[in-house]
């Protein structure tokens, strides 16, 4: 991402060039007042405000010149630094990756152990005690990865974000039926989940009470229309705090563009402590109804 | 108004847990029928019609989504709900247009909601729009209405049969409606139930089949209509 070449220019250079190009100018005049001043010519009243009008338009031209470079180097300045927080994003996703890699690892190992267990469990005839421990194994399989949708990435991000909740002793509840082949694309839906899951979960972790620290998520297609709805407990005494949360991450004024830009709907309410965040994306799925009679 | 059911599953005891809990939820509001073959359902569907099914997804000889294929050949909007032993659920289930995916064993907890919002979706509210137009009176019922348009002192009403008129002024008519309509236009007021698409300006409205309308929203109502929407859909969503 970071692999072109950097061309910006600097503002050093700006002012540099501006300097040349002035003093060039400055002695092109003062030695042409020198050789006109024996002539008529600088003695003339007119002649004198056209050379005063002159510098008054070149040093227009200059701050002009100077203002457009500054805009660039804005621009240029910001394209950098999304960037970078692009980069950021992926260094982190692909250190996650290596986590779950270097899981993936042991879990092999430790299934390889196991065969080996079950092989001797089988070799003495012991078959109840083989069954119990495969029971017992696969029970603990299944509390590895939960399944969600068959999209991999949201499949990834839902447990990512409920084995980070649950190791912060919160019940993360999600209940999700969504399709892998919705025509929104899936970085969106990642991008807003992610965030609101962050915003959700760093809301109940400064709450005190610990019944309270729960999130429920539901993502839910139906009628070719998508429903992401996320809720929380809340303490509405918080908002000084959460303006400053609104300062981290993309902020949930930026996830209300991404859903708005996308022809959904982002509204979001506090009812009886409870924070809640409903999107509602329309259109997302052509559902393929064969009309066709029946044999 | 009652709720034809059918229930489709293989294993009685289970077609009874949700019969019961059905019935506890409401008695009278359902009248259920049990079938405890896939073909007798399907047999018996070429002549007779349900609000709601609740069908088993794994059968022996039948997969429960060759059902809901058959199903939604006679009928493309009611609401079918899976009964499943897998959290994993396959694609084919959004190509039918799911309701709802309920995992075993069926409780009060996983079933209700489901119900909640399926009577919701199924909108029982029977009352219509009546008017008058040169003199003969109609009656229409809110959900065939696709949108209302003010046309100086008359109001066109949209739907996919055809378009009707009467004389009504904006203020009357807007008392007249029920909660499935939203203005989003001095001269619009649409069903949000058949809202397709939204952008800035325009609402796509679905007319009948693949037809779409195109409807203009101006700045004034885009927000409330905005809110309105999300909130009637996300109730049976």
């Amino acid at each position: 991402m970071m692999n072109k070449q950097d061309s910006r220019k600097k503002p050093t250079n700006v002012y540099l060039q501006m300097t040349l190009a002035s003093l060039i100018l400055v002695l092109i005049l003062g030695s042409g007042t020198v050789v006109l001043s024996e002539s008529t010519f600088i003695n003339n009243p007119k002649s004198t405000l056209v050379l005063i009008a002159a510098c008054v338009i070149y040093m227009n031209i200059c701050i002009l010149y100077f203002y457009r470079s500054l805009g660039n180097y804005y621009k240029q300045l910001e394209r950098a630094t999304t960037q970078k927080i692009a980069y950021e994003a992926e260094l982190r996703f692909f250190k996650q990756l290596k986590h779950s890699q270097a899981k993936l690892y042991a879990m092999k190992h430790d299934l390889n152990n196991q065969y080996i267990v079950l092989m001797g469990m089988l070799n003495k005839g012991d078959v109840a005690g083989a069954e119990k421990y495969l029971e017992s194994s696969m029970q603990k399989v299944e509390h590895l990865d939960y399944f969600f949708t068959n999209n991999y990435v949201l499949n990834y991000l839902l447990n990512e974000k409920k084995s980070i909740a649950e190791s912060h002793g919160v019940t993360f509840n999600v209940k999700s039926f969504l399709s892998d082949k919705i025509t929104l694309d899936t970085d969106i839906i990642a991008v807003v989940l992610g965030n609101l899951i962050d915003n959700a979960l760093n809301a109940v972790l400064r709450l005190s009470n610990p019944q309270e620290k729960e999130i429920s998520l539901l993502i839910k297609q139906f009628d070719n229309n998508l429903l992401i709805e996320i809720t929380n407990m809340f303490d509405p005494t918080e908002l000084g705090t959460r303006k400053n949360r609104q300062i981290k991450g993309i902020g949930i004024k930026n996830i209300k563009r991404i859903v708005e830009e996308n022809g959904g709907i982002y509204r979001q309410w506090v009812q009886d402590r409870q924070y809640t965040v409903s999107i509602l994306i329309l259109n997302v799925y052509e559902t393929e109804i064969n009309l066709s009679p029946v044999h | 108004m009652v709720i034809r059911v059918a229930i489709c599953d293989d294993v009685p005891d289970l077609a009874k847990t949700i019969e019961d809990l059905m019935l506890d939820y409401d008695s009278s509001l359902f009248e259920i029928d049990i079938f405890y073959s896939p073909f007798r359902l399907i047999e018996y569907l070429e002549a007779h019609t349900y609000d709601l099914f609740v069908l088993d997804i794994e059968f022996p000889d039948l997969s429960g989504i060759e059902i809901a294929e058959t199903i939604r050949r006679h009928n493309t909007s009611c609401p079918i709900i899976f009964i499943t032993s897998f959290k994993e659920y396959m694609e084919k289930a959004f190509k039918v247009n799911t309701f709802d995916y309920i995992l075993k064993p069926v409780t009060k907890a996983s079933l209700y909601p489901a119900l909640d919002r399926a009577i919701k979706y199924l909108d029982l509210d029977s009352s219509k729009f009546m008017f008058t137009f040169n003199k003969v009176f109609y009656s229409l019922s809110f959900s065939e209405i696709i949108y209302f348009e003010k046309n100086k002192r008359s109001v066109l009403i949209h739907t996919p049969s055809g378009t009707y008129e009467t004389i009504l002024p904006t203020k009357t008519l807007l008392s007249k409606i029920n909660e499935h309509f939203v203005q989003v236009h001095t001269s619009y007021i649409v069903n949000i139930r058949h809202v397709k698409q939204i952008s800035h300006n325009t609402i796509i409205a679905r007319l009948s089949g693949k037809d779409t309308v195109e409807i203009p929203i101006s700045r004034k109502y885009i927000d409330h209509a905005r809110t309105q929407i999300l909130m009637k859909l996300r109730d049976f969503i």
